[in-house]
C-alpha cells in the first residue's frame, strides 16, 4: 500500500517530460518514434468580395485574416465548385464553409443545409454560427432540426431558417419524405455542407451516397442545384470519396495553413511474458502505466479502446487507482456509445472545463465533439486503420504546448505488424475510404424511399444508376409500386424510410432497464447488432465501470432487465457462424484447390459466455445462452481443397481442421491489412458450406471442434464428407464490396498470410500468426503453425513459397 | 430483357468481363424474400365502375358521385347558433387516403364535399380511378372550394388539409386552400368531451351525440387496401363500402355543426364538460355566457367548476352566492375555497379569528405558514376576544356532491 501511495505522489512536467520518462524507463518497449516539430501559420487577407457586414462581424470576433486554406476554399466556392476541405483538428475548418454560406445568405437570402453525423455536433455548430451572427448582427437564422426539435418549432425551421443544421437520419426519415413541406427551403437551397465526411465509410457511406442521390433528385424537382462543401479528417482519398458520395467531381483543399504545436508519437510493444507461447503482457496493462504517469503529472489524457467492454475494464482499473476516495470529484470518466445522451453531454462539458483528468472512450470521441485540447492520447490497441489512428491521435495537441501519442500494440497480428514495422505505420499514407453505393440491398432500400418521395418516370436514372427498372419491377412484385403510363407510383400504406436505418441494417435498439426495489429505470441503449453479444441473460453489463447483471432479455420487446451486482468477473460472449453457399459468381482452380466468390447465407449464434475474473483474467466459468439466430445474406470468397489431397497431406482430420482454422485467422488479418479495412468489416469461418453441413469453431480447449447444424459437437473423423471450406465474408447484410477485391487479389493474400505465419518469431503458433494456443498443444508437440502453412500452400495450388527474408 | 451481364455491371462498381449467371431479380428476391407478383384479374374498367357506383365519369381517371340527402336535423336550425359555428357558406370535406403516415407518397384517392342547398345536403364525391387522374381530381376539388367561404372538417387541420396541400405541391396544381377559413370540428368536440369520452372519434360522436350507429360500415382503416385492390386487380369489391363510409362521415359532419351550437349553449344537458365550455366563452370575452352556462350546469360541476362559478359570481358582485359556494366547498375539504375564505375574512371582514380558522386548515407550506403568522400577529394587536361564528350553510344553496 505504501508503494502505491508513493506512486500517487504528483510529478511535474509537460508531455515532452512524460515521453522522456517513458523512454528512460521503458526504452525496450518503444519500437518507433515520430517527432513533428511545431510549425508557424500561413495567412491570407480577408477576401475583398466578402459581404461588408460579414467582414465586420469577423473583425468584431478578432478574425482579421484567414489561414491560407480558408482562403483557397473561399476562392473555389466562389467559382461554384464542389469542394472538400481536409485539414487537421482545430485548423478552422468550419470557417471554410461558413464564409461562403453566410455570404450567400446575406446577399441573396440563399439557404443552406448542414449535415453532421451526430446530433451533438449539430448543436456545437449552431452555437458557433450564432456567435458570428451576434457579433455582426447579421440576422441569419440558423436552426437545428433533429429528433429533439419540438413539433411547434418545426414549421419555423422549415420556412424561416437560412441555415438548417441536421443529420443524415433526419434528412432520410423526416425531411425528404415530407419534402413538400420544405418546398420553399428546397427552392432556394444553394449550399449543402457535409462535415466529418470521413465518417461516411462502409455501410454508412453507401447509405449516405444514396441519400444524397435522393436529395439531389428532390432539389431538381424544385429547380435548385446546390453546391456541396465537405470537410473531412485525414484520409488518403478525400476527393475520391467526396466524388463517390456526390457522383460528381470535387476539388480538394488539403494544405493547412494553421499553426501547429510540437507532437510526438511512440509505438509501444508490451513485453513478452511467455516466450514459448509467444504471449505478451496485455496492452491494457501498458496503457495503464502510461495513463497513470500522465495523470500524476497533471496532464490531461484520453485513452481509446477498441471495444465497449475494454472501455469499462480500463475505466474500472483507473478509477480503482484515482477515484477511490469517496466525496472527491471523479478524475476518470468513461464515454462511449450506449450511454444516455444527457450523460454524454455532461462528460463533454466536464472535459471542456478541464475537470476530468482522464477519459476512456471508443471511436465515439473520434468525431469532432468539442472536448478541448489534451496532452496525451493513448491508443490501447491499433484502431484497425491508419486513418482512424491519426484521427484519434489528433485529440491530443495544443498550439502552445507539446503533445504526446502512444500506440500500444495488442497481441493481434495487425498490432504486432504495426509495432514491428514502425516505418510502415509512420510512413504509410492513411487508407482510402471505400464505399459501394450500388450495393444491392442498400440501393434497393433507397430506390424504395425515392419512389415514395417522387414517382419514378420511365427511363429516369437514379444518379449514376441507369438500370432502375429492374428495381422498380421488383418493388412492384413486392406490392409497393404500381406502374401506370410510364410512371411508377407508390402504392402502400407504409412509410419506407422508417424501415431503413442508415447506421445498421437491423432494426430496433435495445434499452437496458435497471430493476431496483420494484422500480424500472432506463440506463443505457444498445444497438441491435451488439445486443446478442452483450445482453444475453447472465451477462455482466458495465456502465461507468459499475457492473450490472442481465436478469432477463425480452428479445421481441427489445429490453434487457438488469440489476446491480458486485461480481468480481466480467463476461465475454462465445459466438460462431455457419455459412451456406448460395451462388457462385466466379470460380478458379489452382492445383488441388478451388476458389470462388459469390453469395452466402450466414447464421450467427451466441452459444454461451465465459466468466473472466478481474486483474487475473482467469476463466472462472461458462454459461449457456439461448437466443434467436441472426441470419443474413452476404458476399464471400472461399477455398476448398480436394478431399484426397487433404488426406494425403494430413495424418488425421483434426490436424487438417486446426490448419484451416489457423489459416483462416491469418488470412482474415492480412485481408484487413490489404483492403485497409477494419477486421470487423470482414468475417471468417470454416465449415462444410453445404445444406445442414458441419462447421468448425475454436473450442474451449483451443482446438478446432466440429459441430453439426444443430451446434452439437461431433468428431471430425466420423463425418461422412470432409471437405473443409474456408470463408472470408463481408460482415454486412448484402455485402459491401470487400470480397470481390479479395478474390481478385487472392494470390497476394495467400502469400501475405503465408509470410506472416512463416516469419513469426514464435515456435508452434501465437496470437500474432495463427491465433492463441494452449500450453497443452505446446507439450503435445503439435504445431498449429505448420498445419496452417500446409493448408495455405495447398490453397495456393501447392507451389512452394520461399521463406521470408 | 437486357442481357444480365449488362444489368449487373451497372450494379457493381468493379465490372468485370465475366459475370455470374445470377439474375438480378432472383438475387433481389433472395435478399428480400419478395412476394410473388400478383396476377392481374382484370384490367380496371372505369366505365364498369362508374355504373357500379352510380357515378359519372367526368375525366379519364376521375368519377363523380352526386347525391342529395334530405336531413331532418338541418331543418331545425331556427335556434340561435354560436356565431363561430355558423359560417355563411360551409363546405364539408372529408378525404380517404392511401395511408395514415403522411409524406409525399400518400395521396387522397377520394375527396368528398358537401354543402347545404335548400334544406338538403348536396354531396359530391370525387373518386380517383387511376394515378393519372390526380391533377383533374385536385382541379375539380379546387372548383368546389371556390364557392365556399369556410371549410368544415373533422381532424382536417392536422390530416386532410396538409395532405391535400402536399398533393397540390406534387402535381403543380394551384392550391386554393391557403387563404380559406377552416373549421375543424374535432377541436370543438375535444374541448367539450375530451375529459368525458374515451376518445373523440367521429364514430363516438355519432353514437353519443347524433343518435346514429354505424353497423354495416367498412372500417376506415380498410380504405387504402380497397383502393389498392382496384388499382392492382380491377376488383372493386370494397370500394362501394369506402364511398358509403365517406358519405356517412360527411353527413355526420353536417349534423354535428348545428349540434355543437347546442352543446356550447348548454353543455350540461348534453353531457359535455361545462367548465371547459365556459372557459371557451371566457377566452372570447363573454363572461355573461360563461356564468350562465356554469349556473345552468351547477349540479354537475366539479369542485374546480364551482370555484370558477364562484369567481364569476363574485366578479358580478353577487357575494352571498359566492360565499355559499366557498363554504360548501370548504366543508368538503377544498383547499382553494378555504384560502379564498381566509382572504375574505381577513381583508374584507376583518374577522381575523375566522380567517385564521380557515388558514389553519390549509396544507402547511411557506405561504400558509406566513398567512397564519400574520393573522396571529393581527389578532394579538387587535386584542379582541374571539367571537363565535354562528352562520350555518345558507339554505338557498343547491346541495352538492363532488362528481365521481
Amino acid at each position: 500500500m505504501n508503494a502505491r501511495l508513493e506512486e500517487m505522489e504528483p510529478l511535474a512536467g509537460d508531455a515532452n517530460a512524460l515521453s522522456q520518462i517513458l523512454k528512460e524507463r521503458y526504452g525496450d518497449r518503444i519500437t518507433g518514434e515520430l517527432h513533428l516539430p511545431a510549425s508557424a501559420g500561413r495567412y491570407a487577407e480577408l477576401p475583398p468580395a466578402l459581404a461588408p457586414r460579414l467582414r465586420a462581424a469577423l473583425l468584431t470576433r478578432g478574425v482579421d485574416r484567414l489561414y491560407s486554406h480558408q482562403h483557397e476554399a473561399w476562392e473555389l466556392a466562389q467559382r461554384g465548385r464542389h469542394l472538400v476541405v481536409v485539414t487537421p483538428t482545430a485548423s478552422g475548418k468550419t470557417l471554410c464553409y461558413n464564409l461562403p454560406v453566410v455570404d450567400a445568405a446575406l446577399r441573396q437570402r440563399a439557404k443552406a443545409l448542414y449535415l453532421f453525423p451526430t446530433k451533438a455536433l449539430s448543436q456545437d455548430q449552431v452555437a458557433e454560427l450564432n456567435e458570428l451572427n451576434q457579433a455582426g448582427d447579421l440576422g441569419i437564422r440558423a436552426y437545428t432540426f433533429d429528433g429533439d426539435t419540438p413539433g411547434d418549432a418545426r414549421k419555423a425551421v422549415r420556412t424561416r431558417g437560412d441555415i438548417v443544421v441536421s443529420n443524415p437520419d433526419m434528412l432520410h426519415q423526416a425531411i425528404l419524405p415530407h419534402h413538400t413541406k420544405w418546398a420553399q427551403f428546397f427552392e432556394s437551397l444553394r449550399f449543402v455542407v457535409i462535415d466529418e465526411m470521413h465518417a461516411y465509410r462502409g455501410v454508412f457511406g453507401a447509405h449516405m451516397a444514396n441519400l444524397l442521390r435522393r436529395l439531389r433528385r428532390i432539389c431538381r424537382f424544385y429547380g435548385s442545384s446546390p453546391q456541396f462543401i465537405l470537410a473531412s479528417a485525414t484520409i488518403a482519398n478525400p476527393a475520391e470519396l467526396a466524388g463517390q458520395l456526390l457522383g460528381e467531381a470535387v476539388s480538394s483543399v488539403d494544405d493547412s495553413g494553421a499553426p501547429r504545436g510540437e507532437k510526438r508519437l511512440l509505438l509501444w510493444n508490451p513485453p513478452v511474458v511467455n516466450a514459448d507461447l509467444g504471449i505478451r503482457a496485455s496492452s491494457r496493462s501498458q496503457s495503464l502505466i502510461v495513463a497513470r504517469l500522465a495523470t500524476r503529472m497533471g496532464l490531461k489524457s484520453i485513452i481509446f479502446a477498441r471495444s465497449r467492454l475494454a472501455v469499462e475494464v480500463l475505466t474500472k482499473y483507473l478509477k480503482d487507482w484515482f477515484d477511490r476516495r469517496p466525496g472527491r470529484a471523479q478524475r476518470v470518466s468513461a464515454y462511449r456509445g450506449g450511454y444516455l445522451p444527457s450523460e454524454r453531454r455532461a462528460t463533454e462539458r466536464r472535459l471542456r472545463a478541464g475537470s476530468i483528468d482522464c477519459v476512456v472512450t471508443t471511436s465515439a470521441l473520434e468525431l469532432g465533439v468539442d472536448i478541448g485540447a489534451l496532452d496525451l492520447c493513448v491508443l490501447n490497441g491499433y484502431p484497425g486503420t491508419i486513418a482512424a489512428s491519426w484521427q484519434r491521435l489528433g485529440r491530443a495537441g495544443r498550439r502552445d504546448r507539446p503533445a504526446l501519442g502512444v500506440l500500444v500494440a495488442g497481441s493481434q497480428p495487425l498490432d504486432q505488424y504495426i509495432v514491428r514495422n514502425p516505418d510502415f505505420f509512420l510512413g504509410a499514407s492513411p487508407e482510402r475510404a471505400r464505399i459501394a453505393p450500388d450495393q444491392l440491398l442498400i440501393l434497393l432500400d433507397h430506390i424504395r424511399c425515392a419512389a415514395f418521395e417522387l414517382p419514378f418516370r420511365h427511363g429516369e436514372r437514379f444518379s449514376e444508376v441507369e438500370a432502375v427498372e429492374p428495381f422498380l419491377e421488383y418493388l412492384q412484385s413486392e406490392g409497393v409500386l404500381h406502374q401506370e403510363d410510364g410512371s411508377w407510383h407508390w402504392m402502400a400504406e407504409s412509410y419506407p424510410a422508417n424501415a431503413v436505418s442508415l447506421r445498421a441494417v437491423a432494426e430496433g435498439n435495445f434499452v437496458v432497464v435497471e430493476l431496483t426495489a420494484g422500480e424500472q429505470k432506463i440506463i443505457a441503449e444498445v444497438d441491435y447488432s451488439a445486443a446478442a453479444e452483450t445482453l444475453y441473460p447472465g451477462a455482466i453489463y458495465m456502465l461507468q465501470s459499475q457492473p450490472f447483471q442481465v436478469e432477463r432479455l425480452d428479445w421481441e420487446g427489445r429490453k434487457a432487465f438488469v440489476t446491480r451486482t458486485r461480481a468480481d468477473y466480467y463476461t465475454d460472449a462465445i459466438d460462431y457462424s455457419r455459412l451456406k453457399i448460395l451462388d457462385r459468381f466466379e470460380r478458379a482452380q489452382a492445383g488441388d484447390a478451388r476458389v470462388a466468390n459469390g453469395e452466402v447465407h450466414l447464421v450467427r449464434r451466441v452459444s454461451g459466455y465465459k466468466k473472466i475474473r478481474y486483474y487475473t483474467h482467469e476463466n472462472v466459468g461458462y454459461g449457456k445462452v439461448n437466443l434467436p439466430d441472426q441470419e443474413m445474406h452476404t458476399t464471400a470468397l472461399w477455398w476448398q481443397i480436394d478431399p484426397d489431397a487433404l488426406e494425403r497431406e494430413f495424418g488425421n482430420r483434426q490436424q487438417a481442421l486446426d490448419g484451416f482454422l489457423g489459416a483462416a485467422y491469418a488470412l482474415h488479418h492480412v485481408a484487413a491489412l490489404q483492403l485497409m479495412a477494419e477486421t470487423g468489416d470482414i468475417g471468417r469461418a470454416v465449415g462444410d458450406g453445404g445444406d445442414d453441413g458441419w462447421f468448425a469453431t475454436v473450442g474451449a480447449q483451443g482446438r478446432g471442434v466440429v459441430r453439426d447444424s444443430e451446434g452439437v459437437e461431433r468428431s471430425p473423423e466420423n463425418q461422412g464428407r470432409f471437405r473443409p471450406t474456408l470463408f472470408l465474408y463481408d460482415d454486412y447484410p448484402g455485402g459491401i464490396g470487400l470480397s470481390r477485391p479479395l478474390y481478385d487479389g487472392r494470390e497476394a493474400l495467400l502469400r501475405g498470410a503465408w509470410e506472416m505465419v512463416d516469419g513469426c518469431a514464435c515456435r508452434q503458433g501465437c496470437p500474432a500468426c495463427v491465433g492463441p494456443l494452449l500450453a497443452s498443444d505446446e507439450k503435445r508437440g503439435f504445431s498449429a503453425r505448420q498445419a496452417a502453412l500446409r493448408v495455405l500452400r495447398l490453397m495456393a495450388g501447392g507451389g512452394a513459397y520461399e521463406a521470408a527474408g | 430483357m437486357k442481357p444480365l451481364a449488362e444489368r449487373l455491371s451497372v450494379l457493381r462498381a468493379a465490372a468485370a468481363a465475366k459475370q455470374s449467371p445470377a439474375d438480378l431479380h432472383e438475387r433481389l428476391c433472395r435478399l428480400g424474400s419478395a412476394r410473388q407478383p400478383r396476377t392481374r384479374a382484370r384490367q380496371p374498367d372505369q366505365a364498369w365502375l362508374a355504373q357500379l357506383l352510380h357515378a359519372e365519369r367526368i375525366a379519364d381517371g376521375l368519377l363523380r358521385i352526386e347525391r342529395r340527402l334530405p336531413i331532418d336535423g338541418l331543418a331545425i336550425s331556427a335556434q340561435p347558433k354560436l356565431p363561430a359555428l355558423a359560417p355563411a357558406a360551409p363546405l364539408f370535406i372529408d378525404t380517404e387516403t392511401t395511408g395514415l403516415s403522411g409524406g409525399s407518397g400518400t395521396l387522397a384517392f377520394l375527396i368528398g364535399c358537401a354543402r347545404i342547398e335548400s334544406g338538403q345536403l348536396l354531396l359530391r364525391q370525387y373518386l380517383l380511378t387511376r394515378f393519372g387522374g390526380e391533377p383533374t381530381l385536385l382541379r375539380a376539388f379546387a372548383a368546389e372550394v371556390s364557392g365556399a367561404e369556410c371549410l368544415v372538417s373533422y381532424n382536417g387541420k392536422s390530416f386532410d388539409l396538409p395532405l391535400l396541400e402536399n398533393r397540390f405541391r406534387m402535381t403543380g396544381v394551384e392550391n386554393p386552400l391557403a387563404s380559406l377559413h377552416h373549421l375543424d370540428l374535432l377541436h370543438w368536440v375535444r374541448r367539450a368531451y375530451g375529459s368525458r369520452w374515451a376518445d373523440c372519434r367521429l364514430e363516438r360522436v355519432e353514437s353519443q351525440l347524433l343518435d346514429c350507429e354505424r353497423s354495416d360500415d367498412l372500417p376506415g382503416s380498410q380504405a387504402p387496401a380497397a383502393w389498392f385492390d382496384w388499382i392492382r386487380t380491377g376488383e372493386a369489391g370494397r370500394l362501394p363500402g369506402v364511398i358509403h363510409h365517406n358519405r356517412r362521415d360527411l353527413r355526420s359532419l353536417a349534423l354535428l355543426l348545428p349540434e355543437l351550437s347546442h352543446v356550447y349553449r348548454d353543455p350540461g344537458k348534453r353531457g359535455a364538460d361545462a367548465l371547459a365550455v365556459a372557459r371557451y366563452h371566457l377566452a372570447g370575452g363573454d363572461h355573461a355566457e360563461a356564468l350562465r352556462i356554469l349556473q345552468l350546469s351547477q349540479s354537475q360541476l366539479t369542485a374546480g367548476g364551482r370555484m370558477e362559478l364562484a369567481r364569476l359570481l363574485r366578479r358580478e358582485g353577487r357575494l352571498p352566492e359566492t360565499l355559499c359556494i366557498w363554504r360548501e366547498l370548504a366543508a368538503h375539504g377544498e383547499a382553494a375555497a378555504r384560502e379564498q375564505l381566509a382572504k375574505y375574512y381577513e381583508h374584507k371582514v376583518g374577522d381575523y379569528h375566522t380567517a385564521l380558522a380557515f388558514a389553519q386548515q390549509l396544507s402547511v407550506d411557506a405561504s400558509s405558514r406566513h398567512r397564519c403568522r400574520r393573522l396571529q400577529r393581527k389578532l394579538a394587536a387587535q386584542q379582541v376576544q374571539p367571537r363565535l361564528i354562528a352562520e350555518g350553510p345558507p339554505t338557498q344553496c343547491a346541495p352538492w356532491r363532488a362528481p365521481q
